[in-house]
Order: structure tokens, then C-alpha cells, then sequence
């Protein structure tokens, strides 16, 4: 095989859920068509890559200061739902349901890991409870990491004025926000449960 | 390619390729296993929520000989520790219990006293007062050094045999419990405790979980009594003393 080839099926691999077989396909699927076509899938990706940054309010991904959703003037600003990942903001957002803010930590404690607090976006978010907040809905993922996770954020975040709740047991233990389905998802949220055990 | 049922907990798991992850177990069966549990993070999957850490299940292992990891399947809980991931100290000295089973196990070679011991650690640790966390860790490795062969022997001077009567009480490591202030070497490794950290850890060998529980222990005193035996398990069992865990202890604070 043409070693050009044999790199571009090598780095098409390296992404989640695609195996070499796949690669293979995209590698030549992308040889058959015009060239612009592949410059500018490769642009798109640096583009992304140099303009997306951290929003500087909640941490979801923005190429601007402020994210869509914090510069977003009809939002409920009072509600801050927390959760780990960028794409977990977008599995809730396709619900069209929730109209509140969030807050991105960037993962979940794992001190196997070596992440303790002091790696989460969570300095950020205890600063921003201090104006007008009402709930924060606690919306780590169902696993072992997400729960500490979220049970170390309500010992920190209880303060009696603000409610905190965390999203229903709807989604089985050990699944990700990202890969329940929509109905599941919304259910989990709308049937979020007061977090005082 | 073979297959077995095994029993085992959760001590690791890191995500493989989108929804599928690497898992490692601590096997009654087969001590340390590494094994791929396929699509396990969609909720769909019949394993989900079977490989989160502390869980104790039972699976089907699939594995070819000679090779590192295998294959989950049929996975069920056992067991759930649930209340230890609800308060950060347990959740971290859990995951310090983890971190010691990973590095001081090997494939193919079952430890089924370390075994009994994990499962009657996380139980007490998962019921426990969150503060008596260290204590309960402590005691538990200091049970396994017993296990290995190792636990600190405290009863008399290892060399004259006299019962411990000094101001000055050593723990020497290359001899394996206590020295009196008469017998030591100028340059043994040894380390010096209080007469009540001395005491603590007599209790720790002695007792029970539930007794340790019970026992009211000041910071600074189980602290003497962790150092010693954190470096026995480092002397004895290789155990490295820098373990990410401790780290994130650490990092709580307090
Ligand atoms: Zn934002
Ligand atoms: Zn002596």
C-alpha cells in the first residue's frame, strides 16, 4: 500500500468508533472526490480546533468570550445545570426543553486518574452561585466518578438557600448522559430529585 | 480460547474506542484480570452499569492463551458499594484500596484472602461514619501485610525479647516489627512511634473492622500509625509510596 495511504487510513482509525475497516472506507471514499472537498473538511477541523476555547462563564465550548447559550438574553440565568462534558450540554440541548444555563467541569473526580478537585472547572462555579441562582441541577453522568463527583459538589454547594437536585435514576447506572436516548434523558431531568441524602 | 465464570471486583476502568472500555478486575478466580467490556457506556448494553468501579460482579471471561486481555461477557452485580462514592474521603481511600490491589496482583495468581478482605473492606467502608475512612484503609492494609506474612510484629523487642518498656519505641523495617532503644543498629531502618500510635497499631492487627470503627484516634496519632505502615508495604510489598489516591487525598485537604 502506498505509504500516503497507509497514513491516512492510520490517523482515520485513531478516532472513536472508527476501526481500520471503516477507515479504510473513508480514506477511499475521500480519494474518489474532488480535492477542495477534502481541503476543506481538513480546514473545518483546524478552524475548530484554533477558535473553539472554553467559554469563560461555564466552560462549554464558544468561539467567542461567551458561548451561544451564556450570550443567549432569554435564558433562565437562575438554573445552572452541571455536567461533564461539552457534548453532554449538547444531548440536553436537543431535548429543546431546558431554557437554564449550565456549567461544564470538564470530567468528574477520579483519583485514579489523579483528578481532584483542583482539575475541575469548579472554582468557576462557586463564584458564579453567588448571584440570583435558584437550582443547580447536578447532571454528572450515572457512574461510580459522576456520582462522587456530584455528591462532592453538593458538599461544597449547600448553602439552604439554593436548591440542588440531581437528574432521576432513569438512566441505567454506568451510561453516559451522550448516549441515552432523548426520551430517557428528558425524563431524567424533568424528574430530578431534591440531593439531600 | 477459554471461558470461566469468575467472581470479581472493579478496580479500574478506562474507555476504550466510544461506548466500550478497558476493565480491570481483581479476580477470586484468576487474581488480576484485564478484559474489554464491549459497548458497556450504551444504555442499551445488557453490562451496563455492571463495570463501575468498587462493584463486585460475576461475568464470563473469554480469553485466548497468552493473551493480555480478554473478553467480558454476562456481566451481573453482586454487590454495590454505593454509599462510598457519596462522601469524597471514602470515594478516595476506596480508590487508594484499588490502586494498592492493581499494583500488588498478577495474573493468573488468586489472592483469596485479600479476596475476603476487599469484600469485608468496602462493606464497612461503604456503611461507616465518613470519618473513620483512613482509619478503616489503614487497618485494612495493615491486614493484608498480615496476609502476606508481613504485618508489624509488636509484641516484644524482635532481638532481647524484652516486652516494650522504652520512651523511645522503634519499628525496624528490615526486621519486621519492634526494636528496643538497647538493641537497634546505629543505621537500621527504623521508624520511631509514640507510645500511642504503638498501641493504635496493636489494635489494628488485633481487631476487627467493626472494633476499629469504634476507636476515637487524633489526626496526629494515625498519621505515626499510617507511615509505619505505609512503609511496610512499600519494604515488604513493593508498594509504591506516591499512588495518585493519596495524591488526591491530599488535595481535600483536612
Ligand atoms: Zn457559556
Ligand atoms: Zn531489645
Amino acid at each position: 500500500m502506498p505509504k500516503s495511504l497507509d497514513e491516512l487510513i492510520e490517523a482515520l482509525s485513531s478516532l472513536p468508533g472508527i476501526g481500520k475497516k471503516s477507515a479504510a472506507r473513508l480514506a477511499f471514499h475521500l480519494l474518489k472526490r474532488p480535492l477542495d472537498e477534502s481541503i476543506e473538511i481538513s480546514e473545518r477541523i483546524i478552524n475548530a480546533r484554533r477558535n473553539l476555547k472554553p467559554c469563560a462563564v461555564c466552560g462549554n465550548l464558544a468561539d467567542q468570550e461567551r458561548c451561544d447559550i451564556c450570550a443567549d438574553t432569554s435564558r433562565d440565568n437562575s438554573m445552572i445545570c452541571v455536567v461533564e462534558e461539552p457534548s453532554d450540554v449538547s444531548a440536553i440541548e436537543a431535548l429543546n426543553e431546558y431554557r437554564g444555563a449550565y456549567h461544564v467541569l470538564g470530567g468528574a473526580l477520579s483519583p485514579l486518574d489523579g483528578i481532584g478537585p483542583d482539575d475541575l472547572n469548579i472554582s468557576s462555579l462557586k463564584k458564579r452561585i453567588k448571584d440570583g441562582i435558584h437550582e443547580i441541577i447536578l447532571a454528572t453522568n450515572p457512574s461510580t466518578e459522576g456520582e462522587a463527583t456530584a455528591s462532592y459538589l453538593y458538599s461544597i454547594l449547600k448553602t439552604g438557600q439554593i436548591k440542588i437536585s440531581r437528574i432521576a435514576r432513569g438512566i441505567p447506572a454506568g451510561g453516559s448522559l451522550e448516549f441515552t436516548d432523548r426520551a430517557t434523558l428528558a425524563g431524567a431531568l424533568e424528574n430530578r430529585i431534591s440531593f439531600d441524602h | 480460547m477459554s471461558r470461566i465464570k469468575i467472581e470479581a471486583f472493579v478496580i479500574r476502568t478506562t474507555r476504550l474506542a466510544e461506548s466500550s472500555r478497558v476493565v480491570t478486575l481483581f479476580s477470586r478466580q484468576a487474581g488480576k484480570v484485564k478484559a474489554v467490556a464491549k459497548g458497556v457506556g450504551k444504555p442499551k448494553s445488557k453490562m451496563s452499569g455492571t463495570v463501575e468501579l468498587f462493584n463486585l460482579i460475576e461475568c464470563l471471561l473469554y480469553k485466548k492463551e497468552n493473551a493480555d486481555l480478554g473478553t467480558m461477557g454476562d456481566a451481573a452485580v453482586l454487590d454495590d458499594y454505593h454509599h462510598i462514592p457519596a462522601d469524597t474521603r471514602k470515594f478516595g481511600f476506596g480508590s487508594a484500596w484499588c490502586e494498592i490491589l492493581q499494583k500488588t496482583s498478577h495474573p493468573d495468581q488468586p489472592r483469596p484472602e485479600t479476596f475476603e478482605l476487599t469484600a469485608l473492606f468496602f462493606k464497612t467502608l461503604d456503611l461507616s461514619e465518613p470519618g473513620n475512612a483512613g482509619l478503616l484503609f489503614w487497618s485494612a492494609l495493615f491486614k493484608m501485610l498480615a496476609i502476606e506474612g508481613y504485618a508489624p510484629r509488636l509484641e516484644k523487642c524482635l532481638s532481647c525479647g524484652k516486652k516494650k518498656k522504652d520512651a523511645k519505641l522503634m519499628i525496624s523495617l528490615g526486621r519486621g516489627g519492634l526494636i528496643c532503644a538497647g538493641c537497634i543498629e546505629e543505621d537500621e531502618d527504623a521508624i520511631p512511634v509514640s507510645q500511642s500510635a504503638f498501641d493504635i497499631l496493636g489494635a489494628m492487627g488485633a481487631g476487627g473492622f467493626e472494633d476499629i470503627a469504634e476507636m476515637e484516634v487524633s489526626p496526629r496519632i494515625g498519621r505515626e500509625a499510617a507511615e509505619v505502615i505505609l512503609s511496610f508495604a512499600s519494604y515488604h510489598l513493593g508498594l509504591p509510596r506516591n499512588l495518585k489516591s493519596f495524591k488526591f487525598l491530599e488535595s481535600l485537604g483536612g
